[in-house]
C-alpha cells in the first residue's frame, strides 16, 4: 500500500533553515540598496555634501573675492582642456589669455564680478541643503508634536486642531512664504523659518492618523494601566512607531524646500549677495544667459539633478521604512 | 450632503478670512506704505484717513479693509504705476495668465493621463519605464530651470520661436511658456493615472467585462478610465498651486505680462499694495478651486461625504 503513495517532495531543508533576524535598520539598508536609482541618488547627495563642505577649500578662492579684471572667464578645468571641452574659450578666443589669466584655472568660470563659480557653487549647495535639512527638522517637530496631542487627545482639542490644520492647508505655501519672508527680511534664517511654518500640515495629519490607530493597541494601553505618564506613554510608545513614516514625509520634504528657496531667489527675495545658494546662482547665471550660458547652465543642471536624486532617495526611502505612504 | 457642503464652505471662508487677516496685519508692519509717506501734505493725509479710517479704532479699520477687498478695491498702485488703481493694474493682466494657466494645465494633464493609461496597459514594459522616467523628471526638475532651457536651446540657439512675449503672436509666443508650466501637471496626472489604472484593470469587474466578452477598448475607454479619472481630482491640488508658482516664475522668464510677473515686480519694486492683493487673489482662486473641487469629489464619490470628508 505504501509504495503506492509517497509524501510529496517536502523542502525539509527550507522549512528548517532559521528566519534571518535582522535589525530594523539593517533591513531597511537592504530594500534600500535593492533600488538601484535610489542608491544611485544617494551616491550623487553624498557627492554634493562633500562638495559643499570641502569644494571651498580645494578651490583656492573665496566665494565673494572681487576681481573685476577677471569677470565672465568660462570653465577651465586641468587635463579636461585638451579635450577641446572646458578648455576657457568663449567662441575662438581663448579669455583666459586674453585677460592675462594664462595660469589659472576657474573650474566653473567666473561671474560677472569675477568671483570664482566653483567657490560659490560649493557655497550654493551647502546653503540649499541646510536649508532642506533643517526647515524638513522644523517641520517633523512641529508635525509631530501637533499631530501627537491631536490624536492622542481626540475630542474637542483635537477638532479644533483640525480645523485650524483645514485653514492652514487652504492657504497657498507661495503667498505665505512670499509674504512672511518679506516681513522677516530675506536671509537663511527667515527662509528655513517660513519652510518650517508652512509645511508641517502634511506631517501632523499623518501622525495624528497613525496615533488615533496606535493608543488603540495592547502595548500602550498596557502601559496606561500601570500607570505611565502620558508624556513617556507618547514618547516610549507611540513615537517610536511612526518614526518611520515621518522620516519618509520629512525627507520628502527637503526638496520642496530647497526647490522653495529657488524660486524666491527668482521672485528677489533669496539669500543675498554676496552669499549665494542654488536659486541665487541661477538667478544671477540668468541675467547674462546669452552671452555666458555656463553661468547658468552648470547651477541649473546640478540643481535639477540633485532634485531627481533627493527624490528619488525619497520615494526609495519609502519603500523601505513604510511602503503604506505610497499613493502619488 | 448638505451638511459636508455647509462644513466646506464654513471652512473655506474662515480660511479666507484669516488670510485677510494676515494681510491686513501685514499692511501695517510693511515700511514704505502711502500712510506714513513724508511728502503727505496734511490735507492729503486726512483725507486719506477718511478714506480708509485711519482715525477709527483697529477694529473698524479691519472692517472697511474687509469691506474695501471684498468689493474689489486694493488701494493705489505706488511703484509701478504711482497712484493707479491695484484692480485696474490686475485686470489688465489677469486674461493672459489665466489662459496660459488653463493651456498648460489642460495640455499637461490630458497628456498625463494619456502616458499613465498606455504606460499602464503596457505594464513594464518600454512605455512604462519611459513614463516613469518622465514623469520622475517633471515633477522634481524646478519649472525654471526648463524655461530657461527651452529658452536657451529652442528660442536663442535654434530661433524657432520669439525669446520674448509679443502680443501680435500669442500661440508661438507662449507655446514655450505653456510646455513648460504643463510639465508639472504631466508628469503628476501620468504617474497617479498609471497608478489607478493599474489598480483598476486588476478589479473584479474588469475581469468581469471581459469575462462577458466586452471588446478591450471599450473595457479600457469606458469601464477602466470612469474609475480612474474620478480619483484624478485629488492632484488639482498640487497642481494648481504648480500652476500658480510656476507661472510667476515663467511669465518672468518669457517676459509675459500677467500677473505673476506682477506680482514680482510688485516685491522687487517694494510695491506692497499689489504684493497684498495679488495675494489675496492667489489664495482666494486657489480656495475657490478647492472648495469646488471637493464639492464635485463629494458628488462624485459618496464615500467622501458619508464618513464627513476625511481622506
Amino acid at each position: 500500500m505504501t509504495d503506492r503513495f509517497a509524501f510529496a517532495a517536502r523542502d525539509n531543508a527550507a522549512a528548517d533553515k532559521p528566519v534571518e533576524n535582522k535589525p530594523r535598520w539593517a533591513e531597511t539598508i537592504a530594500v534600500f540598496s535593492k533600488n538601484k536609482g535610489a542608491v544611485i541618488g544617494f551616491a550623487f547627495l553624498l557627492l554634493m555634501i562633500i562638495l559643499a563642505i570641502a569644494g571651498p577649500m580645494v578651490s583656492g578662492y573665496t566665494y565673494d573675492g572681487i576681481e573685476l579684471s577677471r569677470q565672465n572667464l568660462p570653465p577651465r578645468i586641468q587635463g579636461i582642456e585638451r579635450l577641446g571641452i572646458f578648455n576657457g574659450t568663449l567662441g575662438d578666443r581663448n579669455m583666459y589669455e586674453a585677460k592675462g589669466y594664462g595660469g589659472s584655472y576657474f573650474w566653473f568660470g567666473t561671474d560677472k564680478l569675477g568671483r570664482d563659480l566653483f567657490t560659490r557653487f560649493c557655497c550654493g549647495v551647502r546653503i540649499s541643503l541646510i536649508i532642506g535639512a533643517i526647515s524638513a527638522l522644523l517641520n517633523m517637530i512641529i508635525g509631530v508634536a501637533f499631530g501627537l496631542v491631536s490624536g492622542y487627545y481626540g475630542g474637542k482639542p483635537d477638532l479644533l486642531m483640525q480645523r485650524f490644520i483645514e485653514v492652514l492647508n487652504g492657504i497657498p505655501t507661495l503667498v505665505i512664504v512670499s509674504l512672511l519672508v518679506i516681513v522677516l527680511k530675506p536671509g537663511m534664517m527667515s527662509i528655513i523659518i517660513t519652510m518650517g511654518l508652512a509645511q508641517w500640515t502634511g506631517t501632523a495629519r499623518l501622525v495624528r492618523a497613525n496615533t488615533l490607530r496606535l493608543k488603540e493597541t495592547e502595548h500602550v494601553l498596557a502601559s496606561k494601566t500601570l500607570g505611565t505618564s502620558t508624556v513617556k506613554i507618547l514618547f516610549r510608545e507611540i513615537f517610536p512607531n511612526l518614526l518611520s513614516s515621518v522620516i519618509v514625509i520629512a525627507m520628502m520634504s527637503v526638496p520642496g524646500a530647497i526647490f522653495m528657496e529657488a524660486f524666491l531667489s527668482f521672485v528677489g527675495l533669496g539669500i543675498p549677495n554676496p552669499e549665494a545658494s542654488l536659486g541665487s546662482l541661477i538667478n544671477d547665471g540668468y541675467q547674462s544667459m546669452l552671452l555666458y550660458p555656463f553661468q547658468m547652465t552648470i547651477p541649473a543642471v546640478f540643481f535639477a539633478l540633485l532634485m531627481l536624486a533627493l527624490n528619488i532617495i525619497g520615494d526609495g526611502l519609502r519603500d523601505a521604512l513604510d511602503p503604506t505612504q505610497r499613493q502619488i | 450632503m448638505l451638511k459636508y457642503v455647509i462644513k466646506r464652505v464654513i471652512i473655506s471662508a474662515v480660511t479666507l478670512l484669516t488670510i485677510i487677516v494676515v494681510l491686513f496685519v501685514m499692511l501695517q508692519f510693511m515700511p514704505g506704505s502711502p500712510f506714513n509717506n513724508e511728502r503727505l501734505t496734511d490735507v492729503q493725509r486726512a483725507s486719506l484717513e477718511a478714506k480708509y479710517g485711519l482715525d477709527k479704532p483697529l477694529w473698524r479699520q479691519f472692517v472697511i479693509y474687509v469691506k474695501n477687498i471684498l468689493t474689489g478695491d486694493f488701494g493705489v498702485s505706488y511703484s509701478i504705476q504711482a497712484n493707479y488703481p491695484v484692480s485696474s493694474l490686475i485686470a489688465n493682466k489677469f486674461q493672459i495668465s489665466i489662459q496660459l494657466g488653463l493651456q498648460a494645465g489642460i495640455i499637461g494633464i490630458l497628456l498625463g493621463v494619456a502616458l499613465g493609461a498606455v504606460s499602464a496597459l503596457f505594464h513594464n514594459g518600454f512605455i512604462d519605464s519611459l513614463t516613469t522616467v518622465v514623469s520622475m523628471i517633471g515633477a522634481s526638475v524646478p519649472s525654471q530651470v526648463l524655461a530657461l532651457g527651452l529658452v536657451y536651446v529652442a528660442a536663442y540657439k535654434l530661433g524657432l520661436f520669439p525669446l520674448v512675449y509679443k502680443p501680435d503672436m500669442p500661440i508661438s509666443s507662449t507655446a514655450l511658456a505653456t510646455i513648460s508650466l504643463a510639465i508639472f501637471p504631466m508628469a503628476i496626472a501620468a504617474r497617479f493615472t498609471r497608478n489607478e489604472m493599474l489598480e483598476v484593470m486588476s478589479s473584479q469587474y474588469i475581469t468581469f467585462a471581459e469575462a462577458k466578452g466586452v471588446p478591450r477598448w471599450r473595457v479600457i475607454c469606458i469601464h477602466a478610465m470612469k474609475n480612474t479619472l474620478v480619483p484624478l481630482i485629488t492632484t488639482l491640488s498640487p497642481i494648481v498651486i504648480g500652476l500658480m508658482t510656476g507661472s510667476m516664475v515663467i511669465e518672468n522668464i518669457f517676459s509675459i505680462p500677467g500677473i505673476g510677473k506682477l506680482f514680482i515686480m510688485g516685491i522687487t519694486s517694494n510695491d506692497y499694495n499689489v504684493v497684498l492683493s495679488l495675494s489675496f487673489i492667489f489664495s482666494a482662486m486657489f480656495i475657490g478651486i478647492m472648495l469646488v473641487t471637493d464639492l464635485l469629489y463629494g458628488v462624485i464619490d459618496p464615500r467622501i461625504r458619508l464618513n464627513g470628508g476625511a481622506k
